[in-house]
């Protein structure tokens, strides 16, 4: 019937050479020490697998199957100067919008499907639980794929915010409880890996990092006037730079760019100071400014370098005389304290220095 | 004989004082003829040499000297020079003086009465760290809006000054305003207290050692202290908050212990048992530790800090309540830190200075780089050697010729000014070379002075900044954010700029200009590791501006224990512990091959008696009879009023403790009575004070009884003997000093040897030791001075002199 052997330590599949129900191996391999075991019972769940159906993993289907399906927020116009090439990239196809989802996958056709329902499913997630997750799964990945997409130049804050509002609104269904169904603990806590909980407080940390909510009103729905003031003083500013630097290419000199733009240039940086000193910064609006001003220094090459050189250096050189001077003449001119000796009185001091010389010697 | 009581304080600087406060612990009057054999050497004062040392072992003839000097010996006067012994410095009285009144009151004291005594030791430590925390908060809020201010100023008058010219009015702007600050701290230092200078350490290292630093636990000091240190951290001298902190709080332990403040005239009327040098030094340890740890978020650190210093009086009890001050201290800070910063109980400020987090994967280290650190510790010995030899030589200069405050307050400005200077011209001219794009490197204070528009200058994150930022920045800026030019030039200006602050008259410490110096070079060695390794992982260079840190700090002060387990605590990672302490064992070892720590530098060179760990070697040869004073002044046990008014009036024989000799007993020989007791000059004032006379007592029994209290109350400032008017007919009544004599002082044979009578100083915390012969007659007394005297110098053991200004 079967062939097993006796030794515990040889526990690779290929050693014990079963053919049959696997329940019989337990009695037979009593010697066998836990990793023995371990590959038994895993030998029951194969040979289970192989007697009932096909073992393919096929998980993707029932993960990320909604992984190109988003909402589509791509914001309507960009207020960005230089994002005018974007427009001729071939937007992201929207399959269908969330409502349209069908209610209930087809989990049926694969092999782990047939598992889970038929064993585990319900008693891992239920049917109103399955719904949220799933509407979690839609909304991150679509966050995920707008963060990426505006991670160069950042644009995070004024690109993603809905995404980022919908996940709330997902992990906040999930983890509130509803009913006597509690989802927050089938979903969020059932495992070791707790994917869910990761995922959120993954998303929520690049929220956090990015600052957006300083750029953003009070609703956190639309951004702030100072951003949006900012944006157009960016644009004044960007525009400018494209309409004078354009026309003169050819030239090395981009003189007549900082000649006409300091005026827009200056009340950007003016702007951005503020709203520095406000603490109202995210780092969309870092960045751009970032951007701005190497374009303006770097590429334009506008900043006024500084030609204070001759004057500078008279002034140091005298101060650092100043302390050459002072240690000179309180060298010269200062006395030196004197200190004033006092003879201690001891016995018999003659003998005992030479006492002294005899022993050290 | 000139007046021995005229006062000289810490920083050398003359002082009204008053006469009686400062007597000398000398026992044994100077003769006007000079001992006729003792062999002297006089050379020719020469700069920077010792000029003028006594060998013991010497093998000059002594016949050349014994005529040669004799006349002109006792008003002979010299240059300073490190091979003297003041004067002016006092030993404290650490051993209980256990007289009838003691005994009494300590039979009195019942069961309940030694609990509350231990509670109240209790509250007084938690009171100690609760005042030391906030003081740390007070110097650091006030500092960083002052700093911030400042920065802010300069900062927008150079950006005006880019657009339109005229940044040479910037720079004097700026040197100006460095100036003023200082100006102001210094001025508070050298006219106001002039103890108050530097970092302290040195003053209560010697406190905890045992000698009495006057004025150093004053609240006039205190107060001097903060002052000073906010004005010299926000004048941006290369100096750091943390040092004076640990003088605070032993000025804060010294205050609340006492129940009263001497200098505001005011008694609370509590403590009032620890109103004696015994329980105070306990309280001072207490101080300094919570110092240390509110200077760095080190408890531990600060209690072995203290253990480190003035290990020589301990236990186990004492220990536990100076970690309870620690830990107190710390988390007032933090706690009121958190507070300020508006996120109450937020409690991630434990320190004064914070080295941040040091926990990703890049900074752990391998054991293939611990040869590596060993050879970053050596770095640090040879560079903290020559700090402390360059400051030698400076301070040197300093006591000899700008001792007059006014000069050490011009001085302080000059060097203010020069390191603003200085700072300006590193970032003015680094600026071709070292601007970084902004946001490229996540750095958290990026400045662009000069720089286009988009970038920031390196330089100035480093100079343009308090050092406590600047630390920070080197240890946790990404490894791209500073160039290795900027870097070399940074250390090598800051090098010299902190070697010349310290040691100024401004309250000042060392360890941050330390920590940045090293850094800087630690971070450019982390750099150079990784361009020469191809494997660049494991060398990062903020790692190794840590380990830097440590090794240049370690040169500078060579503290062992203490610094290590404070450094790892600043920084949070107890991994750490190895590479640090190899880092600092290397230092300590490469240094002293060269030269002594800075602390013991300053301290051997304001002739203070420290007496070290050990005696010094090949002094065996010495006995007691050698070294101890002769003759000593005694006092009959019923001894005449007058002779005690006049031998305490005695300017040129200042002593402090006297031996009570039995009247009955005829003196022989050499000594001069057999021993009953000894008594102290605190003591005779007192009782000077009180008329306590035989004659009086029979005569007036209505007279209360003179308590130990009336001791206490006089306790720490004695009126001097000028004070204290004695008539005509007083001078003929007796004094009975039978009830208030110690009648069991330490006394050893004549024939001891110099280490034994050294150990039992030192292990005792003793202020005399009485010689005695064989029938238990005295025939010369030990004093610190004494001891302190010998010093082993080149594998000599030569003699200092005694001297006073």
């Amino acid at each position: 019937m079967v062939t097993c052997s006796s030794r515990g330590s040889t526990n690779s599949p290929s050693t014990v050479k079963c053919a049959g129900v696997g329940a019989v191996l337990i009695p037979c391999c009593l010697e066998m020490t836990s990793g023995g075991l371990m590959a038994a019972i895993l030998l029951i769940f194969i040979s289970d697998g192989a007697l009932g159906t096909t073992t393919a993993p096929t998980l993707e289907g029932a993960g990320f199957r909604g992984s190109d399906v988003g909402l589509s927020l791509e914001s309507p116009g960009s207020l960005f100067g230089w994002d005018a090439s974007r427009e001729g990239r071939p937007l992201p196809r929207w399959v269908r919008g969330a409502e349209d989802l069908p209610p209930r996958p087809d989990w049926d056709s694969s092999a782990a499907a047939w598992w889970m329902t038929s064993l585990a499913e319900p008693l891992a997630v239920g049917e109103s639980c399955r719904q949220l997750l799933w509407d979690f799964a839609q909304s991150s990945a679509s966050l995920i794929s707008c963060v990426v997409k505006n991670a160069r130049p950042v644009r995070l804050c004024e690109e993603c915010t809905p995404q980022f509002q919908s996940l709330w609104e997902a992990f906040a269904n999930i983890s509130k409880n509803s009913g006597n169904v509690s989802c927050s603990k089938q979903l969020l806590r059932s495992d070791r890996l707790q994917l869910v909980l990761n995922m959120n407080n993954y998303l929520r940390k690049i929220w956090t990092d990015s600052m957006c909510d300083a750029c953003l009103n009070e609703n956190k729905t639309a951004p702030s006037m100072d951003t949006l003031t900012f944006r157009k003083m960016l644009n004044d500013s960007l525009s400018c730079f494209d309409h004078y630097s354009l026309k003169r290419t050819a030239l090395k000199n981009n003189s007549d760019v900082c000649v006409k733009c300091k005026v827009f240039y200056n009340n950007l940086t003016e702007w951005y100071y503020s709203l520095v000193d406000k603490q109202s910064l995210c780092i969309d609006i870092i960045d751009a400014m970032n951007l701005t001003q190497q374009l303006w220094s770097k590429t334009y090459n506008c900043t006024v370098p500084c030609s204070d050189t001759i004057p500078v250096i008279a002034v140091s050189t005298f101060l650092l005389f100043l302390p050459v001077i002072f240690y000179l003449s309180s060298f010269l001119h200062s006395e030196q304290k004197k200190w004033k000796l006092m003879e201690p009185k001891r016995l018999k001091p003659c003998s005992s220095t030479a006492h002294i010389e005899d022993r050290s010697s | 004989m000139a007046n021995v009581a005229n006062k000289v304080s810490w920083s050398s600087k003359d002082d009204e004082g008053r006469p009686g406060e400062s007597t000398p612990l000398l026992n044994g009057s100077p003769s006007a003829s000079p001992s006729p054999g003792l062999s002297r050497q006089l050379s020719q004062n020469n700069f920077f040499r010792i000029d003028r040392l006594t060998t013991v072992n010497l093998d000059d003839d002594t016949a050349q000297d014994q005529d040669g000097d004799s006349s002109t010996y006792v008003s002979k006067e010299i240059t300073h020079n490190e091979n003297l012994l003041s004067l002016k410095y006092e030993s404290l009285d650490y051993d209980n003086s256990e007289n009838q009144l003691f005994m009494e009151e300590e039979r009195r004291i019942s069961k309940i009465g030694v609990h509350v005594l231990e509670i109240k030791r209790w509250v007084v430590c938690g009171f100690i760290g609760i005042f030391t925390g906030l003081i740390a908060c007070f110097i650091d809020i006030v500092v960083e809006k002052l700093a911030d201010e400042k920065y802010k100023v300069v900062k927008e008058n150079i950006d005006k000054a880019i657009e339109g010219g005229g940044l040479s009015i910037s720079l004097v702007l700026w040197a100006s305003m460095n100036a003023g600050f200082v100006m102001i701290g210094s001025i508070l230092v050298a006219f106001v207290e002039p103890v108050a200078a530097g970092s302290g350490i040195p003053q209560i290292k010697c406190y905890l050692n045992g000698v009495k630093v006057p004025h150093v636990v004053r609240l006039k000091t205190l107060m001097v202290k903060v002052l000073g240190v906010i004005s010299s951290v926000v004048g941006g001298l290369a100096v750091g908050k943390e040092g004076p902190m640990i003088h605070s709080g032993a000025v804060i332990a010294a205050g609340i212990s006492q129940g009263r403040s001497s200098t505001l005239k005011r008694d609370f009327k509590i403590f009032e048992y620890f109103r004696r040098d015994t329980e105070k030094r306990d309280f001072v340890s207490a101080g300094a530790a919570a110092g240390v740890s509110a200077a760095f978020g080190a408890p531990v650190g600060g209690v072995l800090f203290s253990l480190e210093e003035g290990a020589s009086f301990w236990n186990q009890m004492l220990t536990w309540r100076i970690f309870f001050a620690s830990m107190i201290s710390t988390f007032t800070l933090n706690f009121v830190l958190s507070i300020y910063h508006q996120k109450p109980g937020d409690l991630s400020n434990p320190g004064l200075i914070n080295f941040g987090r040091f926990q990703s994967e890049a900074v752990q280290y391998n054991w293939y780089e611990i040869p590596i650190f060993i050879i970053v510790g050596a770095i640090g010995g040879i560079l903290g050697a020559l700090f402390n030899r360059l400051n030698y030589c400076l301070t040197m200069f300093r006591i000899r010729y700008v001792h007059r405050p006014c000069l050490q307050v011009i001085e302080a400005v000059l060097v203010g000014a020069v390191t603003a200077t200085v700072s300006f011209i590193m970032i003015y001219a680094i600026y071709t070379y070292d601007c970084q794009p902004v946001g490229e490197d996540p750095i958290k204070y990026p400045l662009q002075l000069f720089c286009p528009d988009g970038e920031y200058n390196a330089m100035a994150t480093a100079f343009f900044n308090t050092p406590e930022k600047s630390v920070q920045s080197l240890f946790h800026d990404s490894p791209g954010s500073y160039n290795p030019l900027t870097l070399g030039l940074f250390t090598l200006s800051y090098f010299f700029l902190a070697c010349w602050t310290y040691g100024l008259a401004v309250s000042s410490g060392i360890f941050i200009p330390s920590l940045l110096i090293g850094a800087a070079w630690g971070r450019l060695f982390g750099i150079f590791l990784s361009n020469v390794s191809a494997v660049s992982t494991w060398a990062d260079p903020g790692k190794y501006a840590l380990m830097g840190a440590a090794a240049q700090l370690g040169g500078i002060v060579r503290m062992t224990l203490s610094l290590t387990v404070i450094i790892v605590e600043a920084t949070g990672n107890v991994t750490y512990g190895l590479p640090v302490m190899v880092v600092l064992m290397t230092a300590k070892i490469v240094g002293d091959f060269c030269i002594e720590g800075l602390y013991d530098i300053h301290i051997k060179l304001q002739s203070v008696p420290f007496l070290g760990w050990e005696p010094p070697e090949k002094s065996h040869a010495l006995t007691a009879r050698e070294v101890m004073s002769y003759p000593v002044t005694c006092f009959k046990k019923l001894e005449k009023v007058g002779r005690i008014v006049d031998i305490l009036s005695d300017t040129s024989a200042n002593h402090n403790g006297f031996p009570v000799v039995d009247e009955n007993h005829e003196p022989d020989g050499d000594n001069v009575g057999r021993l009953c007791g000894l008594i102290l000059r605190s003591q005779l004032i007192v009782l000077l004070k009180h008329k306590v006379f035989v004659e009086r007592a029979s005569s007036n029994l209505a007279q209360k009884k003179l308590q130990l209290k009336d001791f206490r109350d006089a306790y720490p400032r004695f009126p001097p003997i000028q004070s204290i008017h004695v008539s005509q007919d007083e001078r003929n009544c007796t004094m009975d000093l039978t009830e208030f004599m110690n009648p069991t002082p330490y006394s050893v044979p004549g024939e001891a040897s110099l280490p034994r009578v050294f150990r039992l100083f030192r292990a005792l915390g003793l202020r005399h030791v009485v010689i005695c012969d064989g029938s238990n007659g005295v025939i010369g007394i030990v004093t610190r001075k004494d001891l302190a005297r010998y010093r082993l110098h080149k594998g000599q053991l030569e003699e200092l002199e005694m001297a006073h200004t």
